[in-house]
């Protein structure tokens, strides 16, 4: 922990970012103490201007939008947390696995991952969203399913590298399992790169998240930043001028993708300091 | 090798170039023609030559894709503009105060015992061809519509008889009322050519050049797919009188927001959209325009929520009316129409439309209310949730489920939020039933296939509002084929009984003892009463005559609309 804070103390990036998402991070976890009003309550006059009772303004329907914007965090975040988790782990394991026996299992593990590749994400996405169960459940499939391949393949590559070198060597000749020099002496060599992945990760299923539900094929039963958007501009804010209902979302997401984004250059720093 | 390279580099480079050109060319993509040419300027311009205030092109917006051009469908912009007797010839078509008219016939009768109608067709109307339309076209198209089309509303023809060259008189079983027949099939009937569909066994593919031919005032000339836009031309001396406008372009839009600024930007003169005003949260942005005006005119069509007989709470008559309590109109209206909204009266017509009875009272919004009734008919709060329990104690979670319409989606998600907070208010938990929301599969096993659900938000359509309406939709599905799930006999015997009339003042009465029972029961509920709003532009154009839910886009427009 001490070496965390040091670390963060002397990269001033990477501090930004994380001072960026732990403010939204409070803001999901505390969204009820946070939030005035619970945001899917109607409490008067629609389009109201932004004003000490109502520090967003309200939408169409009078809902609250600054309190719809601290619960959209939970669903955003928790959208991008656990689509990252899933992509993170499966692409890392497809990689260690890939890149550790190479061969047949790097051949086809590689073809998966090429193809997996060559088609563009969000169509797929979308079609995948239209398919599944309606709700973040199947967003966070459907987002699980076509992001894992690029994990993969920088794992596998890195993985590569290792197995070459002789602490690993030696361990093979000593009849040392294989699930246990890869996940015991492979992953922790590459848990810069596994986290990393998993920071990009994140911000890009929050992305691809908010993409959804502003095309409406989100849910519309919970707030996300997303779809606040998505009302908002069906509901013709932006050609009404209604700064206040528009712009909040998108600075989130903004915001949010920029920390995970610092981040991301700090793991990538780090690791090229590393291998250099 | 390097060479080699370099020329690859060059041819690519070459083929890039000659690919901008072809791209800068006046060649617009897959063109169809069935005319000479299509019209060279876009913007329109004034028949000065001529001393007349003929419009040369009027310009038609709409959201409809330019993608079908088949007379025997609906599909498309073009299946869309022919219901204002545009291409196609109508048998009947509706003025502006609703009264059924003589389309592209000259007259019609309906016999006293109301199981005959007998229509007369003029002398000198011809198909786009320039084949002559005779009776023999007529008696096709009642054949062919029952035949090959498959028409359930034909089906009960028992004969059909010509009297000389002009008349042809088409009877029906005694399960069919002729009065009725003309009412139900205004605006969709039309006259199709013998010679062009007698020999076409599926009609609906049928992509022939001559699939547009009809017999209404306007030919189909050219359609550019990649621009989305088609062009018509008037027919010369057309037998119902002079076309002021001589020629009509149709341009799709994305969406109701780009439609609205091509109007502001002066790319097109008028909006069209059946039974699809723009938004009221569009007003703004036309309002205050001088060029401009909204189009506003009283809505025949409305939104409504219906119980479902199938499921409990909803087949109970005191949880009904406790929901109509609950529901706070100011809000629907404002989200619905904006400004120009009025509180719903209980037996779900709106006001524009025949037979309306304004007597039967406003619905309330009384939560206070609603709740009095729901403690006395013991829906409580037992395990102090906050939220209701059925009478027997049992937990209860109302499911709301929207009709699936992806161009309404977001109107009727508001909707169903508005009600969710307003049943909150009053201890009734609901939940947004999202999978009908969004799968056509969904919805349809859950309202079409089995009517399984508890409320539902749907809409009457103007064009279905003047005739029955909304009191068709509550019907149970057997009777009708739509989603209703009431099947209370004394409706049903009002419901038969407005389908059995003969006449305009036996409607009423007859539309008015539905209503009648429409408010006692509650098996449905308007959202609001309002407006519809087809923008148009006032700075080139004059004589627009707005249909009310329709717009200043219709059947008289072609004969009305002039320069200044």
């Amino acid at each position: 922990m001490k070496k965390l804070l040091r670390e963060l103390r002397q990269n001033k990036t990477c501090l930004i970012g994380v001072l960026i998402l732990l403010f939204f991070g409070l803001m999901a976890v505390f969204a009820p103490v946070l939030a005035p009003y619970d945001p899917e309550e109607l409490l008067g006059a629609p389009y109201l201007k932004p004003s000490a009772q109502h520090l967003l303004g309200t939408n169409d329907i009078g809902q609250d939008i600054f309190s719809e914007v601290v619960y959209g965090a939970r669903v955003s975040l928790a959208v991008g947390l656990i689509s990252a988790a899933v992509v993170t782990a499966v692409g890392s394991v497809i990689g260690i696995v890939s890149g550790y026996y190479k061969g047949a299992v790097d051949k086809v593990f590689t073809v998966l991952t090429n193809l997996a590749m060559t088609i563009p994400s969000l169509p797929l996405t979308i079609l995948l969203v239209g398919f599944l169960k309606t709700g973040m459940l199947g967003m966070v499939v459907a987002i699980c399913i076509t992001s894992w391949a690029s994990t993969a393949r920088v794992v596998r590559s890195k993985v590569l590298q290792i197995r070459e070198l002789p602490y690993i060597k030696i361990e093979k000749i000593l009849g040392a399992p294989d699930i246990l020099i890869m996940f015991k002496h492979i992953l922790p060599n590459i848990t810069d790169i596994v986290l990393t992945r998993c920071a990009m990760s994140v911000g890009g299923a929050m992305m691809t998240e908010s993409s959804l539900s502003f095309l409406g094929l989100g849910s519309f039963t919970r707030k996300s930043w997303g779809n606040i958007l998505h009302f908002a501009f069906f509901r013709s804010s932006i050609l009404n001028n209604q700064w206040w209902w528009y712009l909040p979302p998108i600075l989130c997401i903004s915001l949010c993708m920029l920390g995970f984004m610092l981040i991301t250059y700090h793991g990538r720093t780090r690791s090229q300091l590393i291998q250099s | 090798m390097k060479h080699l390279k370099t020329i690859l580099a060059l041819l690519l480079a070459l083929m890039m170039a000659l690919g901008c050109l072809a791209g800068c060319s006046g060649q617009t993509g897959e063109e169809t023609t069935t005319a000479a040419t299509a019209p060279a300027a876009v913007q329109p311009q004034e028949t000065e030559a001529e001393g007349n205030h003929h419009v040369e092109l009027l310009r038609v917006g709409l959201t409809r894709a330019n993608d079908t051009f088949n007379m025997t469908t609906q599909g498309g912009a073009f299946g869309l503009m022919n219901y204002n007797s545009f291409c196609a010839g109508l048998f009947w078509e509706r003025d502006e105060n609703g009264d059924v008219q003589p389309g592209a016939i000259e007259s019609f009768a309906i016999s006293d015992d109301d199981r005959t109608i007998s229509i007369t067709i003029p002398e000198n109307l011809y198909w786009h061809d320039g084949v002559p339309v005779t009776l023999d076209d007529i008696q096709f198209t009642f054949e062919y519509g029952r035949d090959v089309l498959l028409s359930s509303s034909l089906a009960n023809i028992t004969e059909i008889r010509r009297e000389g060259d002009r008349t042809i008189h088409i009877t029906f079983n005694e399960q069919t009322s002729a009065f009725a027949f003309v009412n139900g099939q205004t605006t969709w009937a039309k006259i199709y050519p013998k010679h062009i569909w007698e020999n076409v066994e599926k009609p609906s593919e049928y992509t022939g050049a001559d699939a547009t031919i009809g017999c209404g005032p306007y030919r189909f000339v050219s359609v550019d797919q990649d621009a989305q836009i088609s062009y018509y031309e008037a027919v010369d001396n057309y037998w119902k009188g002079e076309l002021t406008v001589d020629k009509v372009s149709v341009k799709t839009y994305a969406s109701a927001e780009a439609l609205v600024m091509a109007l502001k930007n002066d790319e097109i003169d008028a909006i069209y959209n059946y039974s699809g005003p723009i938004a009221s949260t569009l007003f703004p942005t036309i309002e205050g325009d001088a060029n401009l005006d909204l189009g506003i005119s009283p809505d025949p069509g409305n939104y409504m929520l219906m119980f479902g007989y199938n499921e409990a709470p909803s087949n109970d008559l005191a949880f009904r009316q406790a929901v109509s309590y609950a529901m706070n109109y100011d809000v629907f209206g404002a989200t619905l129409y904006g400004d120009y909204y009025y509180t719903p009266t209980r037996g779900v017509i709106a006001s524009p439309n025949m037979g309306y009875d304004g007597s039967l009272g406003e619905l309330t919004y009384s939560p206070e209310k609603a709740r009095e009734i729901l403690d006395a008919a013991g829906y409580l709060d037992v395990d102090g949730d906050g939220y209701r329990e059925d009478p027997q104690g049992n937990a209860m979670d109302v499911l709301i489920t929207p009709q699936y319409n992806t161009s309404r989606q977001e109107l009727l998600a508001r909707l169903a939020a508005i009600l969710a907070d307003n049943l909150a208010k009053v201890g009734i938990k609901t939940t947004l039933d999202e999978e009908s929301m969004t799968s056509r599969e969904a919805w349809s096993a859950r309202a079409e296939n089995g009517g399984t659900y508890q409320l539902y938000l749907g809409y009457c359509t103007s064009g279905i509002a003047s005739y029955i309406g909304a009191p068709m939709y509550i019907v149970n599905y057997t009777e009708t084929g739509w989603w209703g799930t009431w099947q209370d006999p004394e409706y049903l015997d009002a419901y038969h009984a407005v389908k059995a009339v003969n006449n305009f003042d036996d409607y009423k009465a007859a539309m008015r003892e539905l209503q009648r029972i429409i408010s006692e029961q509650l098996p449905a509920i308007s959202f609001a009463f309002g407006t519809s709003s087809f923008p148009y532009r006032t700075d080139r154009y004059e004589g627009w005559i707005n249909y009310p839910g329709w717009g200043v886009i219709n059947n008289k427009t072609w004969y009305q609309t002039v320069t200044k």
